[in-house]
């Protein structure tokens, strides 16, 4: 008799797996249809294979659906659906739902303005880790926007980013160690998160570190390093940098022209993965 | 038969200085061959969406008139805001108007650009008239509004708005933006604009 119970809820179990196993792959391989017709620029056929799976409870397709009406891919651009879309995938868990919900309700596009569900999407989606979610809560506390004014809690959300490796969020850091805004003012972790940014191709911040290298501001001088930034940031449209660059240009040797160049050709951003 | 009825009122907000008239034809031919280049780097099926479309960004930024479509975005609040708002405002809707063009672009995949007509409009600009040619679908209307911007700034032919099926993107783009000015002022819709740019686009 036990013999037979064990059995029985076995091949119970065994049924349950199999159905499992069988179920998930073809629900993602679903979604992955969508995502190469999405790529091919197939919008129309991205948005039909999303819409069954968005409407069979998929937060993933329910966030992508939000994004092709936002956006007015393959369709008439239609925020209002987009909402829709944002609101449910958000209330699945969907952190980038939330995200994107919290910046509509912060626009106030195609929805009443609400700071208050703007704050509680971002936070919800900044404890989920999203670094966009974190420094844009950051930036809520800093404008005083929906609540008050604080630079220290808006200083703790976009340190949380810029150590996650947000480059904007290092930009911003830099600025505030800088200033001493929100933070002790401390011109070596300035000097420190502007290289960060500046090292993920940040152009406001190779320009800011360019300047510090070249004046020996919170970081060793180093006119090689600092020509490098300043050109890669005058590339990159700085305008400033390049006047400042020519400048330094003039005082430097040949072989230090030269070394900058080469720093120059060899750069690559290293872009972190947090975006 | 030109239907202007909405880019006329467009034309009378961007402000006009006197200078040469655009020339149509040369108009129809500017935004028949942003069409086809928009279309080779689009169907380029070689690389990511992602990829094309930073090279799709590179050709409309070549192609509009980011500081007229800036500066009428915000009205008369332009001339009030510092040199530092100005600075700050152009850098972020540069990006923000290249984004929504570059997507709205990419949404045109798989469609085809015909050119209509052309016609020259008051002493400065052009208005090109197309329609985008969709299997399935409905066709979409859509004008462009053209200005040789050679005399005072060798920028050669831009764009400075798109009316698609009677609703300009501009106007629209203004409407949003002073009704943020109005209530938040300047620094209001700088500090929404930093956030705008933020947002997620589909996900794997």
């Amino acid at each position: 008799m036990t013999g037979l119970c064990c059995r029985k809820l076995t091949l119970c179990c065994l049924a349950l797996i199999a159905t499992l196993w069988g179920a998930t792959p073809a629900y993602s391989a679903d979604f992955q249809d969508g995502w190469n017709a999405y790529q091919r620029g197939d919008f129309t056929e991205a948005r039909k294979i999303w819409t069954t799976l968005a409407e069979a409870g998929s937060a993933k397709a329910m966030f992508n659906l939000g994004v092709l009406y936002d956006e007015g891919r393959g369709v008439a651009q239609d925020t209002k659906t987009a909402i829709k879309w944002w609101t449910q995938s958000a209330e699945s868990g969907n952190s980038l739902a939330m995200h994107n919900l919290a910046l509509v309700y912060i626009e106030g596009r195609g929805i009443k303005q609400n700071y208050d569900r703007a704050y509680g999407w971002l936070e919800r989606a900044a404890y989920h880790g999203l670094v966009r979610s974190q420094y844009s809560l950051g930036k809520m506390y800093e404008y005083g926007l929906g609540v008050g004014e604080n630079q220290i809690r808006a200083a703790l959300w976009i340190e949380r980013a810029a150590i996650a490796g947000f480059d904007r969020a290092q930009y911003n850091m830099g600025k505030r160690y800088r200033d001493g805004q929100g933070v002790e003012e401390n011109k070596e972790m300035s000097a420190r998160w502007f290289l960060a940014a500046a090292r993920q191709g940040y152009s406001k911040a190779q320009s800011r570190i360019g300047t510090r290298l070249m004046k020996g501001d919170g970081i060793e001088t180093d006119v090689v390093e600092a020509l490098k930034w300043l050109r890669l940031a005058a590339q990159q449209g700085e305008k400033s940098a390049g006047e400042i660059a020519d400048k330094l240009q003039a005082d430097m040797t040949e072989e230090q022209r030269a070394q900058s160049e080469r720093r120059i050709a060899a750069f690559t951003p290293e872009r972190a993965s947090v975006y | 038969m030109i239907r202007l009825s909405t880019a006329l009122f467009v034309l009378f907000l961007f402000p006009s200085v006197a200078s040469a008239q655009t020339d149509p034809d040369a108009a129809a031919r500017f935004i028949s061959e942003l069409g086809e280049q928009a279309v080779e780097v689009l169907q380029d099926q070689s690389t990511s969406l992602e990829a094309r479309e930073e090279r799709l960004r590179g050709i409309v930024a070549e192609s509009l008139d980011v500081t007229a479509i800036g500066e009428f975005a915000v009205g008369k609040s332009w001339e009030r805001a510092s040199e530092e708002e100005k600075e700050e405002y152009m850098e972020l809707f540069s990006v923000y108007l290249l984004q929504i063009y570059t997507q709205r672009l990419g949404g045109y995949t798989g469609q085809t650009l015909q050119i209509d007509g052309s016609s020259a409009y008051k002493d400065r600009d052009a208005v090109v008239e197309t329609t985008i040619v969709q299997d399935g679908a409905d066709n979409i209307d859509v004008k462009w509004l053209v200005r040789d911007s050679d005399n005072d700034s060798s920028k050669g032919l831009r764009i400075l708005d798109v009316i698609v099926d009677g609703k300009s993107l501009a106007l629209a783009q203004r409407k949003e933006f002073t009704n943020i000015i109005a209530r938040e002022k300047m620094s209001g819709l700088l500090n929404l604009l930093r956030l705008k740019v933020s947002k997620y686009s589909a996900q794997s």
